[in-house]
C-alpha cells in the first residue's frame, strides 16, 4: 500500500542482507523519509539491497541519498547494491548519470544476495 | 456520433493551465500530478510522462532550495502550453537567478568520495526535455523548458 506522500518502503532480512523495496516516487518530498531509514539501516546491517524494479522514477535527490550513503556503508563493510530490471526510465536515469561506475547493479535479486558472500562484504 | 479522443483533439489545437503555488515541497506531489494529466492528455506516452514529471520536479526544487533559499513563503507559477504537439513549462519566481553557463555536471566519484547528495538536476531537465532556457521577463525569473511530442 502506498503511504500518503507516493512512497512505499518495506525492509526484510534475507540470508543477514537487507533488502529495502521502494515502490512510487522518489523525490524531493519522499526522499528525507528513505533517507532516514537508509541511515538506520546502514547502522543496524550495512549489507543492503536496493530494490527498485516498482520505482516509478527517481529525481536528483534521491540519487543524492544513495551517493552520500554508500561510503558510509562501505566502510562498515557492507555496501549498497541494486537489483533493478524492467524499469526503463529508472534505469536510464542511473545510466546517464553514471551510476553504474560507483555501485553494483544486479537483474535478480538472488544473484545480488549471493554476491555479498562471494566478494566477502 | 464518433467521440475524438481528448489527445487528439489537443494535438490539433492549443490548451494552457497555469498553476500558483508557495515554494515549498509538499506541493510538489500535486504539481506533479497536474503535470502528468497535462502531459498524457496531451499524447506523450508514459516514459515521456515521467521525464516530464523529473524535469519539473528538478526545476521546482532548483527555485525552492536555491533561489528562495528553502523560503516556503514565496510564489511560484508553473505555466503549461501545449500547441502544436510541443508542451511548453514555464516556472516563473521571483528568488534568485539561476546562471545556467556556470552549471558544470559533477563527477559521481567525487560527489560518492566527498558524500555529497546533489549535482544531477539540471543535468537530468537537458537529457529529458528538448530545450532549457532560464531568463527573466517583468520582474519574473524563469525556466522554460520545451518538450515535443515527436521525440
Amino acid at each position: 500500500m502506498m503511504d500518503k506522500k507516493g512512497l512505499n518502503i518495506h525492509k526484510e532480512v534475507v540470508e543477514e542482507v537487507t533488502i529495502i523495496k521502494l515502490s512510487g516516487s522518489l523525490n524531493a518530498y519522499t526522499a528525507p523519509e528513505f533517507e532516514t531509514i537508509l541511515r538506520d539501516t546502514i547502522d543496524e546491517n550495512p549489507k543492503i539491497i536496493l530494490d527498485l524494479c516498482n520505482l516509478d522514477y527517481i529525481s536528483s535527490i534521491g540519487l543524492g541519498v544513495i551517493i552520500g550513503y554508500v561510503e558510509d556503508a562501505r566502510e562498515k563493510g557492507g555496501d549498497i547494491r541494486i537489483f533493478l530490471k524492467n524499469n526503463s526510465i529508472v534505469e536510464e536515469i542511473f545510466e546517464i548519470t553514471g551510476f553504474p561506475k560507483i555501485i553494483k547493479f544486479f537483474d535478480d535479486k538472488n544473484s545480488g544476495i549471493q554476491s555479498f558472500k562471494t566478494d566477502g562484504s | 456520433m464518433i467521440k475524438t479522443p481528448v489527445s487528439k483533439v489537443l494535438k490539433q489545437m492549443a490548451a494552457d493551465l497555469s498553476v500558483k503555488i508557495h515554494s515549498d515541497i509538499d506541493y510538489i506531489p500535486y504539481v506533479l500530478s497536474i503535470a502528468n494529466s497535462f502531459a498524457k492528455i496531451s499524447g506523450f506516452d508514459d516514459k515521456s510522462c515521467k521525464k516530464i514529471a523529473v524535469s519539473i520536479e528538478e526545476a521546482l526544487t532548483n527555485i525552492i532550495k536555491y533561489s528562495y533559499d528553502n523560503r516556503k513563503d514565496k510564489v511560484i507559477i508553473i505555466e503549461f502550453l501545449f500547441e502544436n504537439g510541443v508542451l511548453t513549462m514555464k516556472l516563473k519566481h521571483k528568488g534568485v537567478g539561476f546562471n545556467l553557463d556556470e552549471y558544470k555536471v559533477k563527477d559521481i566519484e567525487q560527489l560518492k568520495k566527498e558524500k555529497k547528495k546533489g549535482g544531477f538536476g539540471i543535468f537530468l531537465i537537458r537529457k529529458f526535455v528538448d530545450e532549457l532556457t532560464v531568463g527573466e521577463e517583468r520582474g519574473w525569473k524563469y525556466y522554460l523548458m520545451k518538450k515535443s511530442l515527436k521525440r
